[in-house]
């Protein structure tokens, strides 16, 4: 298995930074993963999350943290993606449910019934389990939104289930 | 059906999530797929404007680190890294306090209008455009209304499909936008907070929120040189605007000639070795010399909002610290009508 090590770590051992392939490797499936939970649609995620990679290729030489820029990179693309369709009305999600487990998929069609805003902090709330004040860092909004933002995500999603 | 508290529904949110995780079956693509040139920008940009299009108004020119010349316009073609790389560069945009809240403000450039777009929460929005000086700062620029001034007001849009508000680029102007609305603290800072946005022909898109500005497909983002210092990483001040969200690092430029008179020629050097002239009426093209030798000459079209200027760009990249650039403004008829040091 291909390891995920940031470039500090390398230096901390004296090995080689890692290439671009070995990011690539190590990190595209855990970030189509991400971004399926953001933005619901399996291929939309296949989609933005090949983009986040172009541009970390595009940015390579300059990029210190090359797993940290291609997350907050797709993160963007995502919470972009979410606000146009939004906008034009073209929510895209897969469709039947995922799983054939009652609780599962309800709870997740429930989500994806959910505005942008929610889904996406819900997803690096509790999907990636980030803290709050990650989650505020990684949006660019301040811990006191991030919170009320999973408070209000989660009274949608109580609204939604019920 | 029991309540569940905000606890239990986190444990089932996350049951969830971990399930759907294992039922998404992910087939990497090859390392190709992302990394082979794209052929079309128009295409690989989703509709904003081609790099052709971004270097249409001047025509560009990398100096190779020995001394080999590429030229990139819109007719010869460039090598593709360096077509990308003129689709990720902005050269102007300044902005200012950014108003909080998820998703309030995005634009979208197609090639010759902008499309703004608010999220929820917003009542009443404000745009004023200027034109722009080089070397203007947001308060002169905001001081020197030239165009329109346009309210729009009561407006209204849903909580999550937002509304959009279309206006069409011209260079050197100021878009400035005054938003208003009936924002929940939590979610924002101030009211009436002010964005202020400077286009022209290299303008990309644009995505601020919540303290950040997000320059999409930017290397690197211009600012104005009286800017308070920048970090180089972490939240940016509200005073001022750009992102590292992205990886993108914002740079001072590194200086600028006056530039403001009619009569006045001046060479700035932007970021790195991206250089503007700023011509006059008088002035045909742009002849670079380096060390005495003439190295390129390129055009200096006139600039549609600022009709007795001229502008044209040029990039030197891998020069030698202590390389001399000339820069000499040349009527139609080839003879020089003045000429620029430009000590790197």
């Amino acid at each position: 298995m291909v390891g995920c090590v940031s470039r500090s770590e390398d230096a901390a051992v004296g090995a080689a930074a890692p290439s671009f392939a070995t990011v690539y490797a190590d990190r595209y499936a855990p970030l189509v993963r991400l971004a399926r939970m953001i933005v619901g649609s399996h291929a939309v995620a296949e989609e933005l999350t090949q983009e986040a990679f172009v541009r970390l290729y595009g940015a390579w030489e300059r990029v210190d943290n090359p797993a940290g820029f291609v997350h907050t990179a797709l993160v963007n693309l995502c919470r972009t993606h979410l606000g146009r369709a939004a906008r034009t009305e073209t929510r895209a999600t897969d469709g039947p449910a995922p799983t054939g487990i009652g609780e599962i998929d309800e709870t997740w069609n429930a989500l994806c019934r959910l505005p942008a805003k929610y889904r996406l902090v819900l997803a690096l709330r509790f999907y990636e389990d980030l803290s709050e004040a990650d989650v505020a860092r990684v949006l660019g909004l301040r811990v006191g939104t991030v919170k009320a933002q999973t408070h209000r995500g989660l009274a949608r999603l109580r609204e939604e289930l019920s | 059906m029991t309540m569940l508290s905000d606890d239990e529904l986190a444990g089932r949110l996350r049951r969830t999530y971990d399930a759907v995780a294992a039922s998404t079956a992910v087939v990497t693509p090859p390392v190709s797929a992302v990394t082979s040139p794209r052929p079309d920008p128009v295409d690989a940009s989703g509709g904003r404007p081609s790099a052709w299009l971004l270097v249409a108004a001047s025509l560009l020119l990398v100096l190779g680190g020995v001394g080999a010349l590429t030229w990139i316009s819109p007719d010869d073609g460039g090598p593709a890294s360096s077509i990308e790389q003129l689709t990720t560069r902005v050269r102007h945009a300044t902005l200012s306090a950014i108003p909080a809240g998820f998703g309030l403000l995005t634009i979208e450039s197609t090639a010759d209008t902008d499309t703004l777009g608010f999220g929820d929460g917003v009542r009443e929005l404000t745009i004023r455009t200027h034109r722009q000086q080089p070397g203007d700062s947001i308060e002169t620029a905001g001081g020197n209304p030239v165009a329109v001034r346009a309210t729009v007001a009561e407006v209204t849009g849903s909580e999550d499909a937002g509304f959009s508000v279309r206006w069409v680029e011209q260079p050197g102007v100021v878009v400035e936008v005054l938003a208003d609305g009936s924002w929940r603290l939590a979610e924002v800072v101030d009211i009436a907070d002010q964005i202020v946005m400077v286009t022209d022909e290299t303008w990309a898109r644009l995505t601020a929120s919540a303290g950040f500005a997000t320059v999409d497909d930017a290397d690197r983002v211009v600012v104005d040189e009286r800017s308070p210092e920048i970090p180089e990483a972490g939240r940016m001040d509200r005073s001022l605007a750009g992102s590292l969200q992205t990886g993108v690092r914002i740079q001072l430029w590194s200086s600028y000639g006056p530039g403001t008179d009619d009569d006045t020629r001046s060479v700035g050097r932007w970021v790195d070795d991206v250089y503007i002239v700023t011509a006059t009426d008088d002035d045909a093209s742009i002849r670079i010399r380096r060390d005495g030798i003439t190295i390129a000459e390129v055009a200096a079209p006139r600039d549609p909002s600022m009709p007795h200027r001229r502008f044209a760009s040029f990039e030197a990249r891998g020069l030698d610290a202590g390389a001399e650039l000339t820069v000499e403004f040349l009527d139609t008829s080839g003879t020089v009508l003045h000429r620029l040091e430009v000590p790197r």
